[in-house]
């Protein structure tokens, strides 16, 4: 019998264990029980402070949730009318691979990526449109950013804790503490990521700053942070060009490409993205950064160069791999598409849009024995949030196998778990319209529309059914409409055209 | 009037016109060529009058009538030709069975047709008929068993006539004026000729007959150098010296009335066609070494000597096409007839098309001229008028004579597909490689087929039935924003609009009901604690189907700082029915703080 001692920690020791095992919730209970004996332990108040704020980290980096306010009452944007090609707004005049009928687009109105990200950068349509706009939980967009989830978030903390607010910001002496190398970085992100106050944060970072004589680039990272979530992105560009001169780091450079971004200046935000690369070669948050800026401006193909340049630094980056196959499964190589897919199978994820890919990607190369199965299982596994997709894939199959009443059903069961999925309603449209129920498939076509303004077959759609019908007026005004969201659309074109002499000789 | 209108293209002069020549004939009866001993060439004429009338052979010169002589019999073909050296060219004129062929406008030779075997029966009713032996309705009933016996076309064209005349008189004159003298000669439907040698510039007549012969005859002593039988009536005859001349070899090309083309060689034993047209051929000429052909559908096919189509120009203009359908009630043909075109001093071939009031000029892959007329074209001819070349001559259906010479400075630079397709068309697809991947797996189908074949099989069935289960419980739990029931469609579509606390509920609802549908009510669930509904009953006393309603109410979320949603449920309800009608499932937004 061994009498070896087990060794347990305890106190401080312990709670510090915990923290560095990310056991956060274990770590924060032993911390409570420690000041409850010594209220003024700066050491495990700051650990606790960790704790807390761990477990709400939002990365910054991605965290672009922008409101309608933001997104349509921009005064930040440098130049309003850009020439083609500098601007997320203009792109479609040079982008060589915008066709919505060969890559469908997204609710925002943008080409679908490999990946959901927030594309909340994107305006579409006017404020009014927007405002208009049906909202639901999935599809509206909050008012102000500020309002909106980053409220939540610090809503949600607050019914955490059960004894009330950890620390009470209105009567803690923060030039004190703010001030303190110790505990400042603890209280900034506790009152940043926990608590959610950027004003109180950002002071917090002002006075900390200036007690670092100006010299330390976290400070100033931070600050940046606090004044983008402010939308004070002129402060958050110098903050960030300041820290760059002191320190240059992945972060920083990240940063403010995001602030370029935010700007709609997606060419500085390229040449900080470069520089970035400059210093870190073959920095997979550069090459990402990059690769998405590329996207959203519809040049695919530099894009998959550097979502590609990705694989070759981290091959297991699946936000590359995705985007690379979605763009190989669109540009009509599906079998290759697969092979990326299958690679995210085999690292391990398993999700039913994946399998719905894979499911996808088999029935376009024509490897019909995995193609129904891969669909079945996204089906059996989805969950709520995805179903409306699956069902209207199942659809799309449906119409591919030559099963129109299956099909119309499928749809039927997307729009029950989504209402608002504006493709199924213009499918279940395109149904009806060949059944010869016209009048079954207007309605649809217009809630679709009524859904999904910026929708291009929805409007296109509707135009038809309107010319065929004899309504001239109602199908020139939906052709517009079309054009906007697919200016290239020839057949759109010609109706116009056509249209145009009936105006003439009124 | 007939002027020119595509001044783009300025391929021909403006026609120099002759407007009281009054030429009403088919084109098979034009032919140009110099009449007396001197070069200049003139355009000949024969014109078939009316009923009898007016049968004349008429030559042109310069803008003018030059002479005219009068024809006993219709005329079918002309053909200007050669025989005898150094001598007066001649005219051949093909009438009913017999060729007329005249010299310095005076009949010279008569060469009527050899007869066919005759029926015996028919031959000796006739010769009773001569003899008084029988009455002519006793003639007339043996005719018309032997029409029930053999058919109407096997017997002599007299009886033919006997048949159709009505009049005793007629009958009886027939009977008096061909008695027992009856004949079975094959009328001459179609004429060409061919030169005999480089020695001896003589030509060859070739024509062809009802009785489906084509006969070779020699063009100075008249005697009969070969007779074909092909299998149906030929039409057209075009020849083709092969190395130039018929002594050394050559090619007769024969378009027959059921649209096939038969291809005749030195030496040939059996014919049959090269060529088999789906629809009926129209015109065929020959064009450098291709046979070109119009069929009713307004193709212009171009095929090399074998019969294998090399080219095809669509000259159909749908809309043009059903209008005049709509209009006159009988289908035109767009493409009249075709011309060979050939210019010697810049080596430039093509094919004229007449089209209604155009000529198109095509070779085996374009379209080179359109020239545009302000009148209905009757035929044209090309050849050599006068002392020009290239001369086209064209004749409007109103009887006026057109004359157009080819400009010297045009040329045929500018061309077009003739089928011409948009821009959009012709853009070449950007097929995908095939990838090593691709390839792996057609290797694998082959292998595998049967098993992928039944798993894919199972899966689907699978799938349709996983769809029609959950179609069944939706269904039956009525959660749809689409009725399903046959009975009672109805739609529902919810909207939300406003960003909170106070948000605007509109309710859509579209019937598609045969009827009107009555007293029905809106019915509201949500979670109380949560929302709040000005009118959580809306009534629905009428829905007229085809028309959109629109109920409206506000609701109001107590608690926004909670910042929780939850789902909001509309139901179309009926007292009478257990289950909502339709039911719409609306996921609400977060709301915002009031504006305080």
């Amino acid at each position: 019998m061994s009498d070896d001692p087990v060794i347990e920690f305890t106190g401080f020791i312990k709670a510090c264990r915990l923290f560095r095992e990310n056991r956060l919730p274990e770590a924060e209970v032993v911390c409570t029980n420690l000041l409850r004996k010594n209220p003024l332990d700066q050491a495990t108040w700051a650990l606790k402070l960790q704790c807390l704020s761990d477990s709400t980290y939002v990365d910054e980096l991605e965290n672009e949730d922008m409101g309608l306010a933001e997104t349509f009452l921009d005064q930040n944007v440098i130049a309003p009318s850009a020439r083609p090609g500098t601007s997320f707004q203009r792109p479609k005049t040079t982008a060589k691979g915008i066709n919505p009928i060969l890559r469908p687009s997204t609710n925002a109105g943008r080409p679908l990526s490999g990946v959901v990200r927030p594309q909340s950068a994107f305006k579409s349509g006017s404020m009014d449109q927007a405002v208009r706009t049906a909202r639901t939980a999935k599809t509206a967009r909050a008012v102000s950013s500020t309002s909106a989830r980053n409220m939540r978030l610090g809503t949600a903390s607050m019914a955490a804790g059960a004894d009330g607010e950890f620390v009470n910001l209105a009567r803690i002496k923060l030039p004190k503490y703010a001030a303190d190398p110790q505990v400042n970085r603890q209280l900034f992100e506790y009152v940043f990521y926990f608590v959610n106050d950027i004003k109180v944060a950002h002071e917090i970072a002002g006075i900390a700053s200036k007690a670092a004589e100006f010299e330390d680039y976290y400070w100033k990272n931070q600050l940046a942070k606090c004044y983008l979530r402010l939308g004070m992105l002129q402060d958050a560009t110098k903050q960030l060009q300041s820290s760059l001169q002191q320190r240059k780091l992945i972060e920083t450079f990240a940063l403010l490409a995001k602030t370029y971004n935010r700007v709609d200046q997606p060419m500085a935000a390229l040449r900080t993205y470069a520089e970035g690369l400059d210093a870190f070669s073959e920095d997979v948050t550069m090459l990402t950064g990059m690769a998405r800026v590329q996207e959203a401006l519809g040049e695919y193909e530099l894009s998959i160069n550097f979502y590609k340049r990705v694989l070759d630094a981290q091959s297991n980056n699946i936000e590359a791999i995705a985007c690379v196959a979605t763009t190989y499964y669109y540009g009509g190589k599906p079998e290759i598409a697969l092979r990326y897919y299958r690679r995210i199978l085999q690292m391990g994820v398993s999700s039913p849009e994946l399998f719905m890919n894979i499911g996808l990607c088999c029935l376009a190369a024509q490897q019909f024995d995995f193609a129904l199965s891969s669909i079945i299982r996204a089906q059996a596994t989805m969950t709520e949030d995805v179903a409306a997709d699956v069902w209207y894939n199942i659809g799309q199959v449906m119409v591919d196998v030559g099963d129109l009443p299956s099909a119309a059903r499928a749809y039927r069961l997307a729009l029950t778990h989504d209402p608002d999925h504006s493709e199924s309603l213009v499918n279940l449209g395109i149904l009806r319209h060949r059944e010869g129920r016209t009048d079954e498939a207007r309605s649809l076509f217009g809630s679709a529309i009524s859904k999904n303004p910026l929708m291009f077959e929805g409007n296109y759609n509707l135009a038809l059914v309107c010319a065929a019908q004899g309504k001239y007026h109602e199908c020139r005004r939906l052709i517009e409409r079309a054009l906007e969201a697919f200016p290239d659309h020839d057949h759109c074109k010609r109706m116009l055209n056509s249209l145009k002499p009936l105006y003439e000789a009124i | 009037m007939a002027r020119s209108i595509e001044e783009n293209s300025r391929k021909w002069t403006a026609p120099v016109l002759m407007k009281s020549g009054e030429v009403f004939c088919p084109s098979t009866c034009v032919t140009l060529g110099p009449i007396y001993n001197e070069s200049e060439s003139k355009l000949i004429i024969g014109t078939g009058g009316h009923r009898g009338m007016n049968m004349k052979l008429r030559v042109f010169k310069d803008v003018d009538q030059d002479e005219e002589c009068t024809l006993a019999e219709s005329p079918t073909a002309i053909m200007h030709f050669v025989n005898e050296a150094r001598a007066v060219p001649t005219i051949a004129v093909a009438a009913g069975s017999s060729l007329l062929v005249y010299k310095n406008m005076k009949p010279f030779y008569k060469f009527t047709v050899p007869s066919s075997p005759i029926i015996p029966t028919e031959l000796e009713a006739w010769k009773a008929a001569a003899s008084n032996k029988i009455n002519p309705n006793t003639l007339s009933t043996v005719l018309e068993r032997l029409v029930t016996d053999v058919s109407f076309s096997k017997l002599t064209p007299m009886s033919q006539t006997y048949i159709l005349s009505k009049s005793n008189e007629d009958k009886l004159a027939l009977i008096e004026k061909i008695g027992g003298k009856i004949l079975n000669s094959g009328t001459i439907t179609c004429i060409a000729k061919l030169t005999k040698s480089a020695a001896d510039i003589m030509d060859i007549l070739v024509f062809g007959t009802e009785h489906c012969d084509v006969f070779l005859i020699d063009g100075q002593a008249f005697t009969i150098i070969q007779q074909i039988k092909l299998q149906s009536v030929p039409v057209t005859i075009r020849t083709y010296g092969m190395s130039g001349y018929f002594d050394v070899d050559y090619r007769i090309f024969v378009h027959t009335r059921d649209s096939l083309i038969f291809s005749i060689k030195r030496n040939d034993t059996e014919y049959k066609p090269i060529i088999v047209s789906q629809s009926m051929i129209t015109s065929m000429i020959l064009h450098n070494k291709s046979i070109v052909y119009t069929t009713t559908e307004d193709h212009i096919t171009f095929c090399n000597f074998k019969g294998k189509k090399t080219g095809r120009a669509k000259c159909k203009d749908k809309v043009w096409n059903i209008l005049l359908k709509t209009r006159v009630g009988i289908t035109i043909f767009q493409v009249k007839m075709i011309e060979p075109f050939y210019y010697e001093t810049k080596q430039l071939s093509a094919v004229i098309a007449v089209f209604d009031k155009e000529l198109r000029m095509y070779n085996d892959s374009y379209l080179l001229d359109v020239t545009k007329f302000q009148k209905p074209l009757a035929w044209v001819k090309y050849g050599c008028y006068g002392r020009e070349d290239s001369s086209l001559i064209v004749c409007f259906k109103d009887g006026t004579l057109g004359i157009q010479i080819f400009r010297r400075t045009a040329n045929f630079d500018i061309r077009k597909d003739f089928n011409e397709v948009p821009p959009a068309h012709a853009l070449k697809l950007q097929i995908p490689k095939k990838t090593k991947i691709f390839i792996d797996q057609t290797q694998r189908e082959l292998e595998f087929s049967s098993k992928i074949h039944n798993a894919y099989q199972k899966h689907l069935f699978n799938m349709k039935f996983k769809v029609a289960e959950s179609y069944l419980a939706l269904a039956s739990s009525a959660t749809s924003s689409v009725s399903t029931t046959s009975s009672l469609p109805i739609e529902i579509a919810v909207d939300i609009n406003g960003f909170g606390p106070t948000h605007r509920m509109t309710v859509r609802l579209l019937s598609s009901s045969r009827q009107n549908l009555y007293d029905m009510q809106i019915s509201i669930i949500c979670d109380p604690e949560v929302y709040e509904f000005e009118t959580p009953l809306m009534m629905v006393p009428i829905l007229t189907p085809g028309h959109a309603y629109t109920y409206t109410t506000l609701l109001t979320c107590k608690d926004p700082e909670r910042a929780t949603t939850s789902e909001v449920r509309a139901l179309l309800i009926h007292e009478k029915r257990a289950t909502p009608i339709v039911t719409a499932v609306i996921k609400m937004p977060f709301s915002e703080f009031p504006l305080d």
